[in-house]
């Protein structure tokens, strides 16, 4: 860890040299920049032959100032990146970035943090990237949610004005996330419902995976542009399936056989969770195949449904653990309800029918009739 | 496009199941009550009880008649094909099973979903082989009401949307469901106010057919 | 009641018959450098990533096996191991590197003379050139003559 930070924020003697010259002097060869590149390339599902071009422009490259704002947010996407696994080949992207301003992370604070921001932005104008973890509240002028006397709001409009990209980590920053829910006190939104002018990648999640948010970084800096994204501006290479498809709990899905509860027969064979509410089928992300901690697991194979925590809303979509094939709001009620009108209306219509005969057949006064034996057993 | 799911799954199913069972209990209910007809002719002497007689008219349509076996063959045959297959793909998915469990409180066991899918494949065929044949058979043909096209219309939907999310073919899947969802919702609408009804109506109507043929003494 | 891990049920159908399709898909690539080499010495390297193709494990083995262990073993060292071996057919490499926590990162098959992993990069060999030279400096300076090269930390 502690080299980690060390790399991060060694900015200031270096800023003149390339990657390549700046990691051959810390004893990075071009070798584990080769290495590097080619598991962006497999993570990315690029051709493997990008591997080659990546690192040589990898190495080309100046450090990418990056500023990393912290709103509405439980620092849990830091925590993840942070904690990415095979740490050596993935913490060479900090040796790539130069975090210039990070709130969770840096050692400075007050003026001096802020004074970092000012210079970041200015020697780097419109070349920084900006990573956006949180959202952004809008009631109240954005009075929720403030620091150093500068609402969220002020800070995001301020940097992203001359910010080459933005990327939207995690699913508040993506879409308003946890602090948007159902009432939404603050206000709370997304950054693409502020900022339009700039190229905006969401990398939605609760957290997003570590090394999809490292890979998407990766390629912003070793190709210089955004990657494919989807109708949801999320990269296509981690958003493109969904995970039902490829979970390995489909064939379950396949042949009918559904766990129930989660201690019955079914959840001890490891049977599908789309019974217990599981969001696989409607939810785009890679946790299905790069999985977490290292590519130990991942909820379903622990045994429970996937939440939806990449796509949009997925807080305030009725209950986890409602199958999605069922209504998600309270249809007794409901039904009941329809039920008592649709009796009373028909008991009512026929008493009106009813009179109405009686009416008819005295102003014609003609005499009842006995009943007839067969008429009175049906209906 | 999952706004149109939930829109799909919340609002609309609401509403839809809403009128659906608001209308079939207005029907079902309004239809029992109905005062019964005087008749003013007397029965034939020695026929059959009505009961027995009700159950002898809803057996007896199971299958047509012998003079006509061959010309119906088409439609007695594609007709039971379709039926059980919507039987199996309405009751057996277990998806469809966590719906009605949700609205009667209680489920039941489902089948593979393979199976269910190969159901729903052949109800399919079967629904549209049934409106073809109904478009050009001349009599039937003349025989056809608006009534008969939308009924017949509304229940494919469902079944080709269904297939589809099932498949994932097209769309995205939660698109497909959405759509599926919401062709459901139309023709629950529709149910209580046309032929669909016949799902609640088809044995009374026998029934009481059969009923009315014994006391006038037909024989068959 | 007994506890089966939920996880016993991955990898359902082992073999896909991938490894096998795979095959001439690599002959191909080898023709093509083959064609390449004759007209004189290139450099040139296909790459086909079987991570990015949808192969079980059992998969890849069955793969190897077909593709068999030729002359060449290389261990390298850099941010976690890779392996590197040339097959049983000269001219088709395996690479694979791993994570520190020997995950696969990386499971690649290459057509080349030799991998670009293996070959020493000319920047690399430039600064070499100097580290090279202050180290023979400070020995003629220096008996005791300290390590001229940076440590990673």
């Amino acid at each position: 860890m502690a080299k980690l930070f060390k790399n991060m924020f060694a900015t200031s003697e270096s800023t003149a040299l390339t990657l390549g010259e700046e990691l051959a002097q810390k004893g990075v060869s071009r070798r584990q920049i080769l290495k590097f590149s080619s598991y962006v390339a497999a993570l990315m599902a690029l051709p493997a032959s990008y591997s080659t071009a990546i690192a040589e422009s990898l190495s080309k490259a100046k450090r990418q100032s990056v500023i990393w704002l912290s709103f509405q947010e439980c620092t849990g996407c830091t925590e993840s990146i942070t904690r990415s696994f095979s740490p050596s080949l993935e913490d060479l992207i900090f040796d790539f970035i130069s975090l210039d301003y990070s709130e969770a992370l840096m050692n400075v604070s007050g003026e001096a943090a802020e004074a970092a921001r000012k210079q970041a932005m200015e020697e780097n104008k419109g070349k920084y990237v900006v990573v956006v973890e949180g959202s952004i509240p809008l009631d109240k002028d954005g009075i929720y949610s403030a620091s150093g006397g500068h609402t969220n709001l002020d800070v995001l409009k301020e940097v992203a004005k001359d910010a080459m990209a933005i990327i939207s980590m995690g699913t508040c920053a993506s879409f308003g996330g946890i602090p948007a829910a159902f009432p939404n006190p603050t206000g709370a939104v997304g950054v693409h419902e502020i900022i339009k002018d700039k190229p905006i990648i969401n990398v939605p999640g609760c957290p997003p995976i570590p090394e999809v948010m490292t890979g998407t970084i990766a390629f912003l800096l070793s190709l210089g542009k955004i990657p494919e994204l989807d109708h949801l501006g999320r990269p296509k290479a981690f958003y493109g399936d969904n995970i039902h498809d490829r979970c390995y709990r489909r064939p379950f899905y396949e042949r009918g056989e559904f766990a129930n509860s989660f201690d019955d027969e079914g959840a001890r064979k490891g049977y599908c969770l789309f019974n217990l509410g599981c969001k696989g089928p409607v939810t785009y992300n890679a946790c299905a195949t790069i999985k977490w901690n290292g590519g130990v697991s991942f909820p379903i194979q622990s045994g429970h449904g996937c939440l939806g925590c990449s796509e949009p809303g997925f807080w305030d979509k009725g209950s986890f653990y409602s199958p999605l094939s069922t209504p998600t709001s309270g249809l007794g009620k409901a039904a009941l309800g329809a039920a008592a009108v649709g009796t009373a209306g028909a008991v009512v219509a026929s008493l009106v029918q009813r009179k109405r005969r009686e009416d008819i057949l005295k102003a014609a006064a003609v005499p009842k009739p006995a009943e007839t034996k067969m008429g009175a057993d049906d209906e | 496009m999952s706004d149109l799911l939930d829109f799909a799954r919340g609002p609309a199913l609401q509403v839809s199941v809403m009128i659906f069972i608001f209308g079939v209990l207005y029907r079902l209910i309004s239809l029992f009550l109905t005062p019964k007809n005087f008749i003013a002719s007397p029965a034939r002497e020695n026929v059959k009880g009505a009961f027995g007689a009700g159950v002898g008219e809803i057996m007896r349509r199971m299958v047509p008649d012998k003079e006509y076996l061959r010309k119906e063959m088409f439609a007695f045959l594609n007709g039971w094909a379709f039926h059980i297959g919507l039987a199996i793909t309405v009751f057996g998915l277990a998806g469809h099973i966590m719906f009605f469990k949700k609205i009667l409180g209680f489920g039941w066991w489902n089948l593979p979903s393979n199976f269910v899918m190969l159901a729903g494949v052949i109800t399919l065929f079967s629904l549209v082989a049934s409106l073809a044949h109904r478009l050009t058979d001349p009599v039937l043909h003349k025989l056809s009401t608006l009534d008969d096209y939308l009924s017949g219309g509304l229940t494919v939907l469902p079944v080709a949307t269904g297939l589809l999310a099932t498949m994932h073919l097209g769309l995205r899947y939660e698109t497909l469901i959405a759509i599926h969802i919401l062709s459901v919702c139309i023709f629950l609408i529709y149910f209580p106010f046309g032929k669909l009804m016949h799902a609640f109506l088809v044995f009374v109507t026998r029934a009481k057919t059969g009923v009315e043929m014994a006391r006038k003494g037909v024989k068959l | 009641m007994t506890n089966t891990p939920s996880s016993c049920h991955e990898n359902d159908v082992p073999l896909t018959g991938l490894s096998v399709a795979l095959l001439p898909e690599i002959l191909v690539h080898l023709q093509d450098l083959s064609e390449k080499l004759k007209k004189g010495p290139v450099f040139a390297q296909e790459i086909i990533s079987l991570r990015g193709l949808p192969m079980t494990r059992e998969d890849i083995e069955d793969l190897d096996k077909h593709l068999g262990r030729g002359e060449v073993n290389a261990k390298v060292e850099v941010a976690g191991n890779s392996d590197v071996w040339e097959t049983s057919y000269s001219g088709v490499w395996r690479v694979r590197h791993f994570g520190t926590d020997e995950r696969i990162l990386v499971d690649d098959i290459v057509i080349a003379v030799i991998p670009e992993i293996l070959m020493a990069h000319k920047d690399d060999i430039s600064a070499s050139v100097l580290r090279m030279n202050d180290a023979i400096l400070n020995l003629q300076n220096d008996e005791i003559a300290p390590n001229p090269t940076k440590s990673l930390d």
